[in-house]
């Protein structure tokens, strides 16, 4: 709870320094103008998203290694923050490719499969519904988790191996200084603030998991004495 | 569920997915050449006849001096590219804001009999530089053709 | 004939980050919802 608070309270103000220096302190660009600035938020949520993924797949090992339903919870809060950074990123992506490339999208590598990753993630999360039970819940998204992972490293790799029509990574020799601190601030908010949803997501799903443990006729009797 | 069965699908799992990234890699590295995502002007020409009439995309450097604009105000035509061969392109496309002289684009379209590509698509490259305006621009040539060779179909 | 700089673009900027703001708030309402209701079934069941 501590650390969570300690997170959200860092994230938001690394944030919201990053978000007036990106907005307000940071030069346009020479060529793309204002419309530049949407990097300060587009890098960070692709930065985060993947990093979340990683994080995910590494619950995912420990849990098939360990059994312990720990990591079951910490790995269904990953993806599902990662999945809404994802979700960002692509609607981000879409606005700079219309001002900058002039289409809000096209097939290229980078974009495919930054797609392809938000849907075997989301797809993590609804195959776990479909679980009958808590064991196999959280084997199929462990197993399924693994899987989707590959297209991580694919996703980060694709702009340097296949052409496309999206840039290769920029470096700090790429990027103007004014440009970098807000991208680094901005960054290092969205991770922390990440870390504390997906640890909020976990103890979600911990409580909930004690919850569905308790026993089913006192779990009738609860219903009952509910209603009455 | 005990541990043995549960490493065995750790085992299992990881074999799996060492499997399809080794298969997916494979699988890119050999049809590489036909999955580019777009020609170089050089590549477009050597195709010849064949790459006549299909959409394919081409992409390469606006060169320059070669932007000019048909009095109907619709059609653009400009030569794209890459240092080895240039093919001119007619444009009926209202052309992105970044669109100038010596910057990178991505067209879909079909190559003509003439030689011409002509595209409804016209989409601008940048690159990985950002950098404030007002620091002297220099058109370097050779690192505008090396961004656009990055990924030659080969990982 | 543009001019290879992009004017205007601030309504790009402020749609990007203005849905950017506005789904992290939600996600985060989303999770303070499920959160007070795991609370609840918790307490219900001691």
């Amino acid at each position: 709870m501590n650390i969570r608070k300690l997170l959200v309270l860092a994230g938001l103000g690394l944030a919201a320094v990053g978000t007036y220096f990106g907005l307000f302190v940071a030069p346009p660009e020479r060529h793309m103008g204002d419309v530049q600035r949407i990097m300060y938020v587009h890098v960070p949520s692709a930065w985060i998203a993947m990093l979340l993924y990683t994080l995910a797949f590494g619950f995912a090992i420990a849990l098939l290694w360990s059994g312990r339903q720990k990591w079951d919870d910490l790995m269904v809060g990953a993806i599902e923050v990662g999945v809404v950074l994802n979700a960002l990123l692509l609607v981000q992506g879409s606005l700079w490719g219309r001002a900058t490339w002039g289409v809000w999208w096209d097939w290229d590598v980078r974009l495919t499969t930054s797609l392809v990753m938000a849907i075997l993630f989301a797809g993590v999360l609804v195959l776990r519904r479909m679980a009958p039970n808590e064991e196999r819940r959280s084997q199929w998204s462990a197993v399924a988790t693994v899987v989707a992972f590959i297209d991580v490293p694919l996703v980060y790799f694709c702009v340097r191996w296949w052409r496309s029509l999206h840039q290769i990574q920029s470096s700090p020799d790429t990027v103007d200084p004014a440009m970098v601190l807000p991208l680094r601030l901005n960054s290092f908010g969205l991770l922390f603030l990440a870390l504390a949803w997906m640890l909020w997501r976990a103890a979600i799903e911990r409580s909930s998991r004690r919850a569905s443990e308790v026993p089913l006729p006192t779990r009738v009797a609860i219903e009952e004495s509910a209603h009455a | 569920m005990n541990r043995d069965r549960r490493r065995r699908i750790l085992g299992i799992t990881l074999g799996l997915g060492v499997a399809i990234a080794a298969f997916g890699y494979l699988a890119f590295s050999s049809v590489g050449e036909n999955l580019v995502y777009y020609w170089s002007p050089a590549e477009l020409r050597a195709e010849g006849a064949k790459a006549t009439g299909s959409i394919v995309r081409l992409g390469g450097l606006v060169e320059a001096g070669s932007i000019s604009r048909d009095p109907d105000g619709l059609t653009l035509s400009f030569s794209v590219t890459d240092g080895e061969a240039s093919v001119p392109v007619l444009a009926r496309a209202v052309p992105p804001a970044m669109f100038r002289e010596g910057i990178g684009v991505v067209l879909e379209g079909q190559m003509g009999s003439d030689g011409t590509f002509t595209t409804e698509r016209l989409m601008v490259k940048h690159d990985n530089e950002y950098q404030a305006p007002g620091e002297e621009e220099m058109p370097d040539m050779e690192n505008l053709i090396e961004t656009l060779q990055v990924g030659d179909g080969s990982p | 004939m543009p001019d290879g700089v992009i004017g205007g673009g601030w309504s790009y900027v402020i749609a990007a980050y203005s849905v950017t703001v506005a789904v992290l708030a939600i996600y985060v309402w989303s999770l303070s919802r499920r959160s007070r209701r795991a609370e609840r079934s918790q307490r219900d069941e001691s």
